[in-house]
């Protein structure tokens, strides 16, 4: 018993082993509920299921009429900054913030008293309709070229037997001139 | 023979030194931000926000805290030259408690802003909010503060291990080579003769080595669960806690290298005294 962390930490400051316990038990509760609230971490780190999809999307991003190879030459938060917003603007450009209809299922009638809070966090369709400007500014400060044109095609990809990749179709999602 | 108190507590010196250490690899993940244009004042006033469900980031945006920092050129340089300075200022006068205060409330507000206009809620960010509160602390609470840390790294990998489990993700076919697809396709499709991506395409060819490799990365997250039993160990979790960050970034392209700060828990004290006390 004298051996065990908390054990020692309550003989030393009674304080600090409510603290040390009471994050323990947050956490753990967080985790048992699978919802995070900072600072009470779940840590999945890859452990969903993954189902085979028909189709790989690759952003293809044209600057001034030439290709950015996004995957290589930039640091990883760079990349990240660059297709992780990307990849949500493909979800909300037509179908507006998916979290709305998230939190309306989740939380049902309990929804509208939630709603005047929630049209302040939520993204409004003003602001789905700047990211297109939003993000030529961000590719401009990244690529440190003046930007006279934007073009941002989704190719969506699948691999042949052999392990290449072959693109079955492309929509546009940004055309900026 | 060595004193028990020896064995188990960091003195002042090996605090401050630590203190400079975690701060000092926080400084140079910084200088990256601003290489990968991260840093508050280059982001360029985002204007997609993802604060999820986390009540957390709710409270931040309904204060309206990472649009004001974030939208406006002068308060983001702000932001970042307070927390470039702090940190500096923390490597400097590791004693000074206030400075490691600021650098944690500023830092807090990043955090929030890098994952919610990242649109992604990463916790690569973590191990440097929540380090430096071990140093707020004073001297003895500090030893007790840093066991904490530990075993926060410990519940990190080893939650990770249980939800794989539990998910059954582990029995799932293809998982490894799966997630492989999922975040490697653009660098194999952008840079198909490089010589990493004729890695990949070796390990596409042979994808039993994918889930092998994916299996024993599930494992050594497992291996973890020792820690909260014995100390014993603790070299072995820490080479370890070198690996995975390396897996991660194979397997799934994400860079999880923060991380190694809270390896650092994992050191006997006798290990950071013999640098420490030099």
């Amino acid at each position: 018993m004298e051996k065990l962390f908390l054990y020692k930490v309550y003989h030393f400051n009674k304080k600090l082993f409510i603290l040390f316990v009471g994050f323990a038990i947050l956490t753990l509760f967080c985790n048992l509920k699978g919802f995070e609230i900072t600072p009470f971490y779940v840590w999945g780190m890859y452990s969903e299921k993954e189902t085979a999809p028909t189709e790989y999307p690759v952003f293809k991003i044209m600057v001034n009429d030439k290709v950015v190879d996004y995957s290589t030459g930039y640091f990883p938060a760079n990349r990240f900054f660059l297709l992780s917003p990307l990849s949500y603007y493909t979800d909300v450009k037509t179908v507006g913030d998916p979290l709305q209809p998230f939190l309306e299922k989740k939380l049902k009638s309990q929804y509208l008293w939630l709603k005047p809070y929630a049209l302040r966090v939520l993204n409004s369709q003003k602001e789905i309709q700047q990211f297109p400007a939003w993000y030529e500014r961000y590719l401009q400060q990244t690529t440190g070229e003046k930007i006279k044109s934007l073009k941002v095609d989704v190719l969506q990809t699948s691999y042949q037997k052999n392990h290449s990749i072959k693109i079955n179709s492309v929509y546009n999602l940004i055309d900026e001139k | 023979m060595k004193n028990k108190n020896q064995e188990e507590f960091f003195s002042e010196k090996q605090m401050l030194f630590l203190c400079r250490l975690v701060f000092g690899v926080i400084l140079i993940d910084l200088l990256f931000s601003a290489f990968s244009n991260t840093l508050i004042h280059q982001l360029q006033s985002p204007v997609l926000k993802f604060p999820y469900v986390d009540p957390t980031f709710w409270v931040m945006y309904l204060l309206r805290i990472p649009e004001f920092v974030s939208s406006n050129l002068y308060v983001g340089w702000f932001w970042d030259v307070i927390l470039f300075i702090s940190c500096i200022g923390v490597i400097i006068f590791p004693q000074k408690k206030w400075l490691i205060a600021v650098f944690i409330i500023f830092y807090f507000v990043y955090y929030i802003i890098f994952n919610s206009y990242g649109v992604h809620h990463t916790h690569s960010l973590i191990p440097f909010l929540i380090t430096p509160f071990a140093f707020l602390f004073s001297k003895k609470s500090f030893s007790f503060a840093w066991q904490g840390l530990r075993y926060f790294l410990l519940f990190s990998y080893s939650a990770a291990f249980l939800w794989k489990l539990f998910r059954f993700s582990w029995l799932q076919s293809e998982q490894g080579i799966l997630i492989m697809k999922k975040n490697l396709t653009p660098y194999l499709y952008f840079n198909p003769h490089s010589f990493l991506a004729h890695i990949y395409f070796w390990f596409l060819d042979n994808p039993v080595l994918v889930e092998i490799f994916f299996i024993s990365g599930f494992v050594l997250e497992g291996v973890f669960i020792i820690g909260f039993f014995t100390r014993k160990y603790d070299k072995v979790l820490f080479f370890i806690s070198l690996l995975l960050p390396f897996g991660f970034w194979f397997l799934a392209d994400a860079m999880f290298y923060e991380m190694i700060v809270l390896s650092l828990t994992l050191l006997p004290v006798a290990a950071i005294a013999r640098v420490a006390d030099k």
